[in-house]
């Protein structure tokens, strides 16, 4: 029972430096504001005409919908690594639909 | 080229037939946006002509004040035939909204990303079998040869002709784009047989549907009810003219380019990944499509007094040679990574099948410079221009070098 026990202990372990490996990396690597909140990306639905131009720049970032409009992978937060790619969609996007803002 | 008299001078006179135009419209455009940034002329019943980028961005986007009922320039102001959407002449580049947004609905999903990327390996060998027929040629004509018949053969597969009606479908192409400023009654002798080979496959479609677009269309339902025939027609006549000597043109531009520019040749030669931003650059510099707006009521813009049905000419290739929109506007840099530029046009009618333009366009310039990975121009003065609404260089004799 006790070798079963320690191994319970340590898949939890595992698990636990995952989780912890995962928020540090968020830490480490998500590009905070000055006043320490998130950037996140974002595209305007309402603005966005399907140019393309996003999704095929930044693929790590963007998708396309089944129309072809441009839609934000995941959660949108940029890191330290997404950050320049996201600002160089958002300077290619003629019809401007792409936001970089602070997260609240 | 139309019996215009020259014009002399392009800000209270312009015309996009006129032969200086058609040769070398950029020093024209750089000179209206100095001294007449919304250029008249009384030609064509009247018409005005932005040449900025905030002009063109801002009428583009302005659907209260202009209409895209028509978007071709005709000879006069437009006509009771100019008739606005539901179904009019080619829906969705015809309509205003609200209709334009069911109508745009309907196709995208066609065009959209991922059908269009399905269609790489089809073109790809398309491509490489016409420059098989034009092996051993020193001299090899980039515009008839290669650059003419890549378009109308991509989509003569997308809408499931057979692959043997290829001849027959160039010509009926040829008839379309030719024929598209004839007056009315012509057009319906000469579209006659293009009608009655369409109506054909539409009802071939009907019987046995596939995967392709025609059964596409006719699988599409307006509310809850399937697309009248004449819609279905429409479209397909829409999808031919629009994505024809457009993709055609820019291709071309493309080639012509790189024929007297061998450091951006070499560039692409050796960088195969710079293509996809070398694509935009030369989407920018040379877009080829300028499409026209009429105006909504009598108004005022920037000091012009535009009357209702007055034409306007929205030079999307004018808009990306601003310098106050691009720095060093006037100067091709092969990878210039910050590239808005508006080839595809701005706002809700932004060109529907620009997934595909940039596919073919992609796939047509790596097989061409795979094949010959150093050329020059032939005959530089043998190099002909479209006039009109799409420029494109025609005729592109290419000196094939070792």
């Amino acid at each position: 029972m006790a070798v079963l026990g320690q191994g319970c202990d340590r898949v939890l372990f595992r698990r636990e430096l995952q989780v912890i490996h995962h928020i540090s990396y968020w830490v480490v690597r998500s590009v905070r504001t000055s006043k320490g909140g998130a950037v996140k990306v974002r595209i305007d639905p309402e603005i966005c005409q399907g140019q393309g131009r996003c999704f095929s720049i930044a693929p790590q970032i963007f998708d396309f919908d089944e129309l072809g409009n441009g839609v934000v992978l995941g959660d949108g937060l940029l890191t330290s690594e997404t950050i320049e790619l996201a600002r160089l969609a958002q300077a290619n996007c003629p019809e401007h639909a792409v936001f970089i803002e602070d997260s609240p | 080229m139309t019996d215009n008299p020259l014009v002399q001078d392009f800000a209270t006179d312009w015309d996009h037939s006129d032969p200086q135009w058609v040769a070398d419209p950029y020093p024209i455009w750089e000179d209206l946006r100095q001294r007449c940034p919304v250029a008249h002329t009384d030609r064509y019943g009247g018409g005005w002509f932005p040449a900025t980028h905030a002009g063109v961005s801002e009428i583009a986007k302005d659907t209260t004040n202009f209409t895209s009922r028509n978007v071709v320039i005709g000879n006069g102001r437009p006509t009771e035939l100019d008739l606005p959407a539901p179904i009019g002449v080619a829906p969705p580049i015809t309509s205003d909204p609200p209709f334009h947004a069911i109508a745009r609905r309907l196709i995208l999903p066609a065009f959209a990303p991922g059908p269009i990327n399905a269609l790489e390996p089809m073109i790809r060998e398309l491509c490489s079998k016409l420059l098989d027929t034009m092996a051993g040629e020193d001299v090899v004509n980039a515009g008839t040869q290669y650059a003419q018949y890549i378009p109308p053969s991509v989509i003569r597969g997308m809408l499931g002709f057979p692959e043997e009606d290829i001849e027959q479908f160039l010509e009926f192409v040829h008839i379309i784009l030719e024929g598209i400023d004839h007056p009315e009654e012509e057009r319906i002798i000469e579209f006659e047989p293009v009608e009655k080979y369409f109506v054909a496959q539409i009802e071939e479609h009907m019987d046995s549907p596939r995967d392709d677009l025609t059964s596409y269309l006719l699988n599409a339902e307006l509310d809850g009810q399937n697309l009248a025939l004449e819609h279905v027609f429409g479209t397909m006549v829409l999808i031919l003219v629009a994505g024809i000597d457009t993709t055609w043109s820019a291709i071309g531009s493309a080639i012509w380019h790189l024929a007297h520019n061998p450091e951006d040749l070499a560039r692409l030669v050796n960088e195969p990944d710079l293509m996809p931003v070398a694509i935009e650059e030369f989407l920018r510099f040379y877009a080829p499509v300028t499409m026209a707006r009429l105006v909504k009521h009598d108004m005022e813009y920037q000091g012009c007094p535009m009357k209702e049905d007055d034409w306007i000419l929205l030079g999307f290739p004018a808009a990306n040679r601003d310098p106050v929109a691009f720095k060093d506007a006037d100067k091709f840099i092969i990878d210039r990574a910050e590239n808005r530029h508006v080839a595809f046009g701005l706002g809700i009618h932004r060109c529907a099948g620009s997934n595909l333009a940039r596919l073919e366009m992609r796939v047509a310039l790596e097989e061409f410079i795979k094949r010959y990975p150093r050329f020059e121009l032939a005959d530089s003065k043998a190099v002909t221009w479209a006039p009109g609404q799409i420029r494109g260089p025609r005729n592109l004799p290419i000196r094939i070098l070792q």
